[in-house]
């Protein structure tokens, strides 16, 4: 086997961990909002946010931290990711003080907030949940890395009655596009052609078998969805080892 | 033998016994015990009680109402709703309530720390005290494995502290929740079989259970410790059970199944420590060096040929 066959399959395994982390993610998502009624949304149409909540993991989208309180009644703090898991949180940089955020939350109201402040600290950093009627949006900083926290502090302006968004109608009426699916089609048939224009002829047969292998692990992994974490965990190791 | 075809033998090989073992070590983390599975309906869960009683404090400086409500829809295989049979001291009715029949509540004034006790039966749709049928078409289609039950009877759980995420100004004390129940079997003849605690309260713990619990399962519920019993009830015999649980658990532990049923640890609602930022990304960098590696071994081949 010649070694420039040894770095393809290597590149190839390492691709398909991320790959693995997305066909995890949107395979377990359409479990998690188990009663639309009761989901709240989060939107910012500067950013083009429009995504439903949930209080059980930030690896399904939006997330609300449970230490916190609800819209209304104190400090609200919701996290999410700024790659992959959908990267709900991908243009969260881009938020200037005076832009509206409206959290939509049966039960309690539109509760709309007032962006007043944007800044970044460590990782290690401690949120206070004492900041009165306040929203705090947080993600990675800078985008790809997780070293820092990129914070968003909006202060609470007024409480209107509760009207879904626009998202939570339309995911309410349509079928989900299967994109796990899409992803383990899009490997292969990536990995397919780069073994069909291998140029060393007696090597292509590893390249194929590595591509089917790593396709039948992302099928294993939309079957019998991983937890997520466990891999992310895997490539930020990986990561450190690369210097990252 | 050539070695390109002892190369393809390992890659299929590993990539075979990964997927067994993975597959493997699955069932060996959820492993349940098998248990007597009836032919046919043979036992029933009758007169379903619970009584709460909590101490329930008033953080804000103006009053507040502990609320509760006629309607507590659960599932077992078939709805049942809580009805409120008693109160203690006597509630008063709200004016807006989320149920037909009115819901009820105690006034708690600023600082005070109210002792309350209510007892609630389950009851079918038309009112009666539920009926309910242990049998083979009670097994419940659920997607989350480990929530299925045997044999059959559904372990329904709740978290005793979410009056705090519903109101903040309200911060649960104490809480103590005594649950009883009746089986009785139908059949001529001896039935056996394991039956858990039909409602189980998370992150607390089992104080009493009368006969004694024969078990007490971890892994059905995220932070539930479910009581079950190991029952053998003779020909048309019936049997009482009743278990109580206190909340918070004292030493509370998490379960390595049930990752999909979140549960909050306690939360009082003057918990207001501060909270660790989550990571919130996956790294490029490896993501970029594998790309590199694809591009410069295609590249690599290109020129040497």
């Amino acid at each position: 086997m010649k070694l420039s066959t040894l770095f393809i399959i290597a590149g190839l395994v390492i691709i398909s961990l991320y790959f693995m982390v997305e066909v995890g993610y949107y395979a377990t998502t359409e479990d998690v909002v188990l009663n639309q009624s009761d989901t709240p949304y989060l939107e910012i149409p500067e950013i083009n946010i429009d995504q439903s909540i949930n209080n059980k993991s930030i690896d399904y989208g939006v997330f609300h931290e449970p230490q916190s309180s609800n819209p209304g009644y104190g400090t609200v703090v919701l996290a999410g990711h700024r790659t992959f898991y959908s990267s709900p949180f991908l243009n969260l940089d881009k938020l200037q003080k005076g832009d509206k955020i409206t959290v939509s939350w049966p039960g309690i109201g539109n509760v709309q907030y007032k962006v007043v402040k944007t800044y970044i600290v460590q990782a290690s950093y401690q949120l206070s949940l004492e900041q009165g009627n306040t929203l705090i949006l947080y993600t990675c900083y800078p985008l790809g890395s997780s070293k820092q926290r990129l914070i968003i502090q909006a202060a609470q302006t007024k409480i209107t009655p509760f009207s879904y968004s626009k998202a939570a109608k339309t995911e309410d009426q349509s079928s989900p596009i299967p994109y796990a699916l899409l992803l383990i089609g899009g490997f292969l048939g990536m990995g397919l052609i780069l073994s069909y224009l291998y140029p060393v002829k007696e090597d292509k047969i590893f390249i194929f078998m590595t591509v089917v292998t790593l396709t039948l692990f992302l099928v294993y992994g939309y079957l019998f969805p991983v937890p997520q974490d466990q891999i992310a965990s895997q490539i930020s190791d990986l990561s450190n080892l690369f210097g990252g | 033998m050539n070695i390109n075809k002892v190369c393809i033998v390992l890659i299929v090989l590993v990539a075979s016994i990964g997927i067994i073992c993975a597959n493997s070590s699955n069932k060996a983390v959820y492993g349940a015990e098998t248990d007597i599975k009836p032919t046919s309906v043979s036992v029933n869960m009758t007169h379903l009680y619970a009584t709460i009683h909590v101490h329930i404090k008033n953080n804000n400086n103006h009053v507040q109402y502990f609320k509760i409500s006629q309607t507590y829809t659960d599932h077992l295989n078939s709805p049942i709703n809580w009805q409120v049979v008693r109160t203690y001291p006597e509630a008063l009715h709200m004016i807006d309530s989320v149920s037909q029949t009115g819901d009820l509540g105690w006034k708690v004034q600023p600082g005070q720390t109210k002792d309350v006790k209510f007892t609630l039966l389950a009851v079918d749709s038309s009112g009666a005290p539920l009926n309910f049928n242990i049998g083979n078409d009670a097994a419940v289609a659920n997607t989350y494995w480990p929530l299925i039950p045997d044999p059959g009877l559904y372990a329904s759980w709740f978290q005793p502290n979410e009056i705090e995420m519903l109101n903040p100004s309200l911060d649960l004390k104490y809480w103590k929740g005594c649950f009883s129940f009746d089986l009785k079997n139908l059949e001529s003849h001896s039935v056996s079989g394991i039956i858990r605690a039909p409602v189980v309260p998370t992150d607390s713990k089992l104080v009493s259970s009368d006969p004694k619990a024969t078990f007490i399962d971890k892994d059905m519920v995220l932070n539930g410790k479910i009581a079950a019993w190991d029952v053998n009830l003779g020909s048309h015999e019936l049997q009482h059970y009743e278990y109580a649980y206190v909340w918070p658990s004292s030493t509370s532990s998490s379960s390595s199944t049930g990752t999909y049923s979140y549960v909050p640890k306690t939360s009082a609602a003057s918990t207001t420590s501060p909270v660790s930022t989550k990571q919130t990304g996956i790294p490029y960098i490896p993501f970029v060096v594998g790309g590199i590696l694809v591009a410069s071994g295609l590249a690599y081949a290109g020129f040497r040929r």
